[in-house]
């Protein structure tokens, strides 16, 4: 095109509908861009939303400054807190051994936001650590007045406060107590009308301990509701989240078949997302699905599956759970092979350091010994594990039904549903610590 | 170019890597992350949901207001937690006022076309910004309010020639500020 656009192509090039030859003339010829500038100007001139946001941008917004200042006032106080609270982050223990909740300089909303966040950080590795800090953030939180310079953030600030203490107590296998900080939360967000997203943050978290807890329904009715808030806020991140947590509990709760429909449903989610690693550990759940159904094909597919993303991933210790799924099959192939595949998977999870898993790993290794008749060596191994595992460290409920198949195994009363009920109560023991064992009824 | 012109020039170039303290720092980039988002935000909510300007402008600010107190709520992209924000307060709002709810349940992508469109139009609003008051005043005014010439005339204390002069040197001033805002953004 080697004429001048007229009027009606430049503006639908100020539109974006221009043509391919009129914008390829329009790069040639400065006297079209300078009249499609023109146009462009007269176009948002006209739109009051311009000045809007000419106004802003020049400092004549009541509104913006004042989040402007907000957020200038956020940095500062977050600076001095983390400056004031770096001896207390290092050692914990001062919190309690000092005038810390008593000292007027603590009282500030930088140092519940500071706190917050170490307590969040933590709380997987060093949950104890995670609820003392949080204890004190939360604390803080409440002592800040009503007519803070946050508005109706405060209420942001302390439901925050609040959440984190739940997780900590949960993280701590509390959840009794978690529960209750987060009806706190919940209450403290309450107050924020478009606190929608913090009270669906708040119910997730109250799902996983209501799950954890054997409080299934419970569980499954606040995960629905934060589930619906997620996907409206298109938070696809939280909604994956909330959705394992569903397919846990019906998995728990015995609806196996429900729960591999919403981690199928995931998987394809996590397979057009490119999310391998979420693809791996929901491959993995289905393993362990299929297995409990007896739908080995399923069940290897699923396996294998995991095992070569987690590998492809470098992700060892969870490659060497779906080796132990794979194991747990190779049994019903094959008894011999599958009782030494299991031993490896024993000494992996020994190796590193998974003792959670080398609990159970046990128990199959010692219910696939004595299907193939290996009954003194299965009698051996049950002897054996309450002297292991205390040692490492285990608690007490999940001792006491180890004791329980120990006493069994000397009194050569060892059968598969004793094994069966043990390998049960450790399974849930290791979701809720909480829980006291007691044998069956004979 | 006056001298308070070029103060507010420098004003809005300087970047967060420019400033000194982490209280001026944190300004700055609230004011950035504002003017990436808000234009968009206040679009969907007027458009999409016919939220008067006033009331989207408060949604915005409460929106912002709210993520300050509690910026730990976003995970992963701000957009998304913006647009989920605006979409979800804006529903709020027609509930509250209309009784209706909308269609739509969850937020749509933005069509590009819309993404480039707000694009421009901060553009020439950081135009706008750049210019002498009296010259933004006048544009206002005569452009987006469309109030009568004589009527901008006599309340600026100013013949009808002096206005018109005084727009048409705005205008060229403003043209010449668009071409150097936006041959730097595609630059």
């Amino acid at each position: 095109m080697s004429a001048h656009c007229d009027d009606r192509e430049l503006a639908r090039i100020v539109e974006g509908t221009g043509t391919a030859d009129a914008e390829a003339h329009l790069r040639a010829c400065e006297a079209c861009r300078e009249r499609v500038d023109d146009l462009t100007l007269d176009l948002f001139l006209a739109d009051p939303e311009t000045h809007l946001i000419a106004e802003e941008l020049s400092g004549g917004s009541t509104r913006l400054n004042e989040n402007v200042r907000t957020a200038q006032l956020l940095a500062e106080e977050d600076e001095e807190a983390e400056e004031r609270l770096r001896p207390y982050l290092l050692n914990p223990a001062r919190f309690g051994r000092s005038t810390f909740l008593r000292s007027r300089q603590h009282r500030t909303a930088g140092t519940v936001r500071v706190l917050c966040r170490a307590a969040n950080q933590r709380c997987e590795q060093r949950p104890l650590e995670a609820r003392i800090i949080a204890d004190n953030a939360a604390a803080i939180a409440d002592s800040l007045t009503a007519d803070h310079y946050l508005g109706s953030g405060i209420y942001l600030l302390r439901g925050l406060a609040w959440k984190e203490q739940g997780n900590a107590r949960h993280a701590l296998g509390q959840f009794d107590a978690a529960l209750d900080s987060f009806e706190r939360a919940l209450r403290e967000y309450g107050r924020v009308e478009g606190a929608t997203l913090e009270r669906a943050i708040v119910n997730y978290c109250r799902g996983r301990a209501f799950s954890q807890s054997e409080r299934f329904d419970e569980a499954l009715a606040v995960l629905a509701a934060s589930e619906a808030e997620f996907l409206a806020r298109r938070d696809m991140s939280r909604y994956v989240d909330c959705q394992l947590v569903v397919g846990n509990t019906l998995f728990r709760r015995g609806d196996t078949a429900e729960a591999i429909r919403i981690w199928q449903a995931l998987a394809a989610h996590a397979e057009s997302g490119d999310d391998a690693l979420l693809l791996a550990r929901i491959s993995n759940n289905l393993g362990w699905a299929h297995l409990g159904l007896g739908e080995w094909i399923a069940a290897t597919a699923a396996f294998r599956r995991a095992h070569a993303e987690f590998v492809r991933l470098g992700k060892d210790t969870q490659a060497a759970r779906s080796r132990w799924g794979l194991a747990r099959l190779q049994v019903e192939a094959d008894l011999g092979r599958g009782v030494e595949a299991l031993r490896q998977s024993l000494h992996e999870c020994e190796r590193y350091g998974m003792t959670d898993d080398a609990m159970l790993v046990s128990l199959d290794l010692a219910d696939a010994m004595l299907r193939a008749g290996q009954t003194a060596e299965c009698h051996r191994l049950c002897k054996s594990l309450v002297r292991y595992f205390r040692r490492a460290g285990l608690q007490n409920a999940a001792l006491r039904a180890l004791e329980h198949l120990r006493t069994a195994a000397l009194r050569k009363a060892l059968t598969r549903s004793v094994i069966g009920f043990v390998r049960d109560f450790i399974e849930r023991v290791i979701a809720n610590p909480s829980l006291r064992f007691s044998p069956p009824v004979a | 170019m006056s001298e308070r012109t070029e103060d507010r020039d420098a004003d809005l170039k300087a970047g967060p890597g420019l400033l000194t303290s982490s209280a001026e720092r944190a300004g700055a980039a609230f004011r950035e992350t504002y003017f990436q988002h808000a234009p968009l935000m206040r679009h969907v909510a007027m458009r999409r949901f016919g939220v008067p300007p006033s009331a989207a402008e408060d949604i915005v600010h409460d929106i912002f207001a709210s993520y300050l107190a509690n910026p730990s709520v976003v995970r992963g992209d701000l957009r998304t937690y913006l647009l989920g924000a605006i979409w979800n307060a804006s529903r709020q709002y027609r509930r509250k006022h209309d009784r209706e709810e909308p269609l739509d349940s969850a937020p749509e992508p933005v069509a590009p076309d819309v993404s480039d469109r707000l694009a421009t139009q901060l553009t020439v609003a950081r135009v706008l910004a750049q210019l002498r008051p009296e010259c933004r005043e006048a544009l206002t005014r005569v452009h987006a309010e469309n109030e009568k010439g004589t009527d901008v005339a006599a309340s600026m204390r100013r013949s009808c020639d002096a206005l018109y002069q005084l727009l048409s040197n705005c205008r060229r001033q403003a043209r010449a500020l668009f071409q150097k805002l936006a041959r730097g953004a595609t630059a």
